[in-house]
């Protein structure tokens, strides 16, 4: 070996562990940083023409990534957003739609009151007024919990565009870097960075949408959901919301070519699946149950108020009036424009030869909060299903957030434990990288020194 | 395992998260001292507690109306009773005109006191209440006895209800207490007592006792009625008002935290979060960079 040799190897021993070094400062200053995977660096044995020459030299540099981790912190990601999406859907609506207090079997029980009460005075003035007031207060109840759950299902509606336009930002995003990987990995250049950017925007999306990723071996991520494919090399579909002819949402993926493909019962996870979820399976149940309540309340009280007279002999008038068209039983219900205006047209007595103190009707009216509504149940039980309805869909949404927060944080753990920096591996790598550049800038000292010395000699 | 730096900072958060989480709940139960605040505390005991409110609503207002209606069976006893004891006083006039010895100007001034009489049952038989005048049946806007003691009222029955599907009449029958529907139109028959005395007739008065008799028997019979009525009104009303109780009770222990419960869980919960705070500033501590560092 030749003094000149051994100025090389510890020349490239400088370099390579310089590099190092430089890569153990970025996983230090990286450690943080949301979706940075650490780097190591790749140290191999020098050669020329194929045989060791023995130094050091610096191959460059491997991202720490563990692709099956990180696939399966992408489908508890979703998992947690679909949880996360829908809980928070339904969040704050029971303080409307079924209240400790103040809600429509306070409402209802407070009408059965004045009809008890008109019962015992059926002509007193106060009485039915009052009556009236209740009966109203009832139809406020029930068009303030319908409009709460319409207004609910139409934000959810803009709710859902405005992720499909996230996801599909994303997904252009994602396309663009596919490019650029691509391109750095044709020229040898170090595209980390751009990988670390580009799983950033996959877990972003697949927490808004199912996800499923195929690394191309140009280094472009092709992206499926569903089994239809968002993004192909540098090529991205885009997502869409609309109403189908029921009103549910519906979720399309349109390609690059404009060919469109309904993907509505493919998206089962991801915050587009929760609010879907929260949408059309557990406020359309509640409206449901709301609707059918109002319509076999209204029905009975009506039936009831009907086969009794007013104050002036007439009869057959109902106490509620038909829904508003275009609108659900209950957010469209309303007291008769008729005994709205004038009181004394309340049903009290069953006949006109009992008026005016005659209390039949206003009895079997009070009577009804005892017996059970045409669909089943007493009116408080009915009541009260609504909101245990609404309650448990909110607690069931609930205890899955709780869930998928455990269930992505083990997962989260998993794909840590290969991306991830520890602080005090980096310190011991700092340390090894520092001894071998020292190491080596010593064996440059002394082939420095040797020739230094033979030139003197000679 | 590789423990790496984001795992030990997502472990803190989340520790942190949960334990904070967990006093603001206890704190939230001890502070209201209720255990269901909302439908998705507890859906189930949500659909109970609303039952029992609405139970407990049904009850107070079946209290209230058995109690009013009771007073006004009271009033109507008492009506009846004064209106007895018009008849007795009636009757004892015309036992004493039916004697022989009584002269035509004893007669003369008693069927002026027997008018008197007549004109203060007709007074009372026209009693108003707090729901219109007592005996008039449904009628209750009117007056149901003009000056002559024509009836004007009907005799419809207006019900309460005193439990769950079971019903009681509320008002006073002024038909049969005072009209020949009871038996004897006592009007009429007080009317012929004071055309007989009048006519200064002891035989035609001495006839009319047994019709005075049967006047009186029939006020007495619904005086009874009513009593009875008013009775069970108020027996019915303490039922409804224990049950509420009860009811009340039972809604507590569905909807409530027991204090001592409460104030356990929130000592728990906030032992626990000081434990998680003090863990991490330890490994915080343990993770300086300065004391890894040469």
């Amino acid at each position: 070996m030749s003094l000149r040799a051994l100025l090389g190897i510890g020349s490239d021993g400088v370099l390579a562990h310089a590099s190092a070094m430089d890569l153990v400062g970025r996983n230090i200053t990286n450690a943080g940083a949301a979706g940075y995977a650490r780097r190591r660096a790749l140290l191999e044995a020098s050669r020329v023409g194929g045989a060791s020459a023995g130094g050091v030299t610096f191959a460059g540099a491997s991202r720490a990534v563990d692709r099956f981790a990180a696939a399966r912190l992408v489908a508890e990601t979703g998992r947690f957003g679909a949880a996360n999406a829908r809980a928070q859907a339904l969040s704050g609506l029971d303080a409307v739609v079924a209240p400790t207090s103040g809600g429509i079997a306070d409402r209802l029980g407070a009408l059965f009151d004045a009809a008890t009460s008109l019962a015992t005075d059926a002509d007193d003035p106060t009485a039915r007024l009052t009556f009236v007031a209740r009966a109203q207060d009832v139809a406020a109840g029930f068009r303030s919990a319908g409009e709460a759950l319409a207004v609910r299902r139409s934000e959810l509606v803009q709710r859902a565009t405005d992720v499909a336009g996230e996801v599909n930002s994303r997904l252009a995003d994602v396309a663009k870097l596919n490019a650029r990987i691509a391109e750095g990995r044709g020229l040898g250049q170090d595209t980390g960075g751009l990988e670390d950017s580009r799983d950033m925007l996959v877990r972003e999306i697949g927490e808004r949408v199912p996800l499923q990723t195929v690394e191309e071996p140009s280094g472009a991520l092709t992206l499926l959901s569903g089994g239809t494919s968002l993004v192909t090399g540098d090529r991205a579909s885009s997502f869409g919301v609309e109403l189908d002819a029921v009103g549910g949402l519906a979720l399309t993926v349109t390609n690059p070519a404009g060919g469109r493909t309904d993907v509505t019962s493919r998206i089962d996870s991801g915050s587009l699946a929760g609010i879907r979820e929260a949408r059309d399976v557990d406020l359309a149940r509640v409206q449901t149950s709301l609707d059918t309540l109002a319509v076999d309340v209204t029905a009975a009280l009506n039936a009831i108020h009907s086969g009794g007279v007013g104050l002036d002999g007439v009869g057959g008038r109902p106490l509620f009036g038909p829904p508003v068209p275009g609108m659900g039983a209950a957010r469209g219900m309303q007291v008769d424009p008729a005994i709205a205006a004038d009181p004394s047209k309340v049903a009290a007595s069953q006949s006109s030869a009992e008026l005016p103190g005659g209390n039949a009707t206003a009895l079997a009216l009070a009577a009804l909060r005892e017996t059970a509504l045409p669909g089943g149940g007493t009116v408080a039980s009915r009541a009260g299903g609504v909101g245990a309805t609404l309650g448990m869909a909110m607690s069931s949404a609930e205890r899955e957030v709780t869930l998928r927060t455990d269930t992505l944080t083990m997962a989260d753990n998993l794909d840590q434990q290969a991306r991830g920096v520890s602080l005090e591996e980096e310190m011991v790598d700092l340390t090894r990288y520092q001894r071998a550049f020292e190491a080596s800038m010593k064996v440059l000292k002394v082939a420095d020194e040797l020739l230094e010395g033979l030139i003197r000699e000679m | 395992m590789r423990v790496t730096d984001g795992m030990r900072d997502s472990a803190m958060i989340a520790a942190t998260t949960k334990s904070s989480s967990a006093v603001h709940l206890a704190a939230g139960a001890a502070q209201s001292g209720m255990r269901v605040r909302t439908a998705a505390d507890d859906p189930a005991a949500f659909s109970r507690i609303v039952n029992a409110d609405e139970h407990a609503r049904r009850l107070g207002a079946r209290v209230e109306t058995l109690d009013r209606s009771a007073a006004t069976a009271g009033l109507a006893e008492s009506t009846l009773a004064q209106s007895s004891e018009i008849l007795l006083r009636i009757k004892e006039i015309a036992v004493a005109m039916a004697d022989g010895t009584a002269t035509n100007e004893n007669r003369t001034q008693a069927a002026s006191a027997v008018a008197e009489l007549r004109k203060a049952l007709g007074g009372l038989a026209n009693t108003r209440g707090a729901e219109g005048y007592l005996f008039a049946g449904s009628r209750t806007d009117a007056p149901p006895f003009d000056a002559a003691g024509s009836f004007a009222g009907d005799d419809v029955s207006l019900m309460i209800a005193s439990d769950d599907g079971v019903q009681l009449r509320s008002n006073a029958s002024g038909a049969s207490a005072f009209t020949a529907a009871g038996g004897r139109d006592v009007f009429a028959d007080i009317v012929a007592l004071e055309a007989r005395l009048a006519s200064n007739d002891p035989d035609g008065v001495a006839a009319l006792l047994d019709q005075l008799d049967g006047g009186h028997a029939q006020i007495v019979r619904e005086r009874a009625r009513v009593g009875l009525t008013q009775d069970r009104m108020q027996v019915s009303s303490a039922m409804a008002a224990d049950a509420r109780g009860w009811v009340q009770q039972a809604r507590a222990e569905d909807a409530e935290v027991d204090a001592v419960t409460a104030y356990t869980q929130l000592a728990q919960a906030q032992s626990a979060y000081e434990r998680t705070l003090e863990v991490s500033r330890r490994l915080l501590s343990a993770l300086s960079v300065e004391r890894m560092l040469p």
